[in-house]
């Protein structure tokens, strides 16, 4: 049930009502219309994640088992030696990108250097195999990264938006709606009572 | 430029370190907490890949962090496969957010 505020029942009571409600069912539609723009991003975005995480789900795997071969035919302080001579260097840039208003998290990998500075008599060829792997994986993994975060805030901005959108649908506009048919009511009633005062004064005038 | 962060167990990421990825090498759920906690406590936007098995006992923690607009938590499985943890998550966040789920066809 609408729940109907007490208001003035004056025209300019009247005119702000509507001006109000003119107003909130726009940003109703507005928003509505952001709604759905958000909706088919993100339905875009986790079709695109699933994809990749499918590709890269079996390469991780892969690399993990080379990696963990390697560190098992490997002595820490060989390892901790080789991590010393490298002049890798991998690293993310952040930029912020906007999608209908909201602000998503941008990657970009870059990476320069040699991992493989290391002498190879004391180390296995996998650790090689498993460093050059991981590197060509690391940008999908970014993007990865960048759709698991896009998601989350798409998502977050959805359950808001949805929210606003509710509250305009089902109590503001419903309430403005019926406050200015109450106040276009009682103005009506005036209006009536104001005629009838008047045909009864002329009534009385003539009886003179 | 920032650094991305990765908590596994030591066995699977000490050569990592050689591709200028930085290290928290955590064995349990314990010790992946207090990992996470370090690897978030630098006031810098930061890039965190977690594997799922240490994950899973840290959801709260996880889902906290990722909250935060500098701060991102990614999930990737490991040497023995995906829980599917992931995946769900994702999954949970869709049907919370449309009410509905999404099935791909493939």
């Amino acid at each position: 049930m609408v729940r109907i505020k007490q208001v003035n029942a004056t025209r300019m009571e009247l005119l702000r009502l509507k001006r109000r409600a003119a107003l909130a069912k726009k940003g109703h539609k507005l928003l509505k219309d952001k709604l759905d723009g958000l909706i088919g991003r993100l339905l875009n975005i986790v079709k695109s994640h699933r994809v990749l995480s499918q590709k890269i789900e079996g390469e991780l795997i892969s690399v993990f088992q080379k990696l963990l071969m390697s560190s098992a035919l490997t002595s820490k302080d060989i390892l901790y030696a080789a991590s010393l001579l490298s002049s890798a260097k991998s690293s993310v840039d952040i930029s912020i990108q906007n999608i209908m208003g909201v602000k998503i998290p941008k990657y970009e990998f870059k990476s320069e250097g040699n991992p493989i500075s290391y002498g190879f008599a004391q180390t296995p060829g996998e650790l090689d195999q498993a460093l050059m792997e991981f590197r060509q994986i690391l940008p999908d993994l970014i993007s990865l990264a960048e759709h698991n975060k896009a998601i989350q805030v798409i998502a977050s901005s959805i359950i808001e938006i949805k929210r606003r959108v509710n509250a305009l649908e089902y109590i503001l506009i419903p309430e403005l709606d019926a406050s200015v048919k109450q106040i276009v009511m009682k103005l009506a009633e005036m209006e009536r009572s104001n005629t009838v005062t008047l045909m009864k004064i002329k009534d009385m005038v003539r009886a003179r | 430029m920032y650094k991305i962060k990765i908590i596994a167990p030591e066995y699977l990421i000490a050569p990592l370190k050689m591709l200028g990825i930085e290290n928290y090498p955590a064995e349990d759920a314990a010790s992946a907490r207090a990992a996470l906690e370090k690897a978030a406590s630098i006031r810098e936007p930061s890039l965190i890949f977690i594997i799922e098995r240490l994950a899973s006992d840290l959801a709260f923690e996880i889902n906290n962090l990722n909250q935060k607009p500098d701060i991102n938590v990614v999930l990737i499985p490991d040497n023995r496969g995906s829980t599917g943890l992931s995946t769900s998550q994702i999954d949970n966040l869709v049907k919370n957010s449309i009410g509905a789920e999404v099935l791909i066809r493939k």
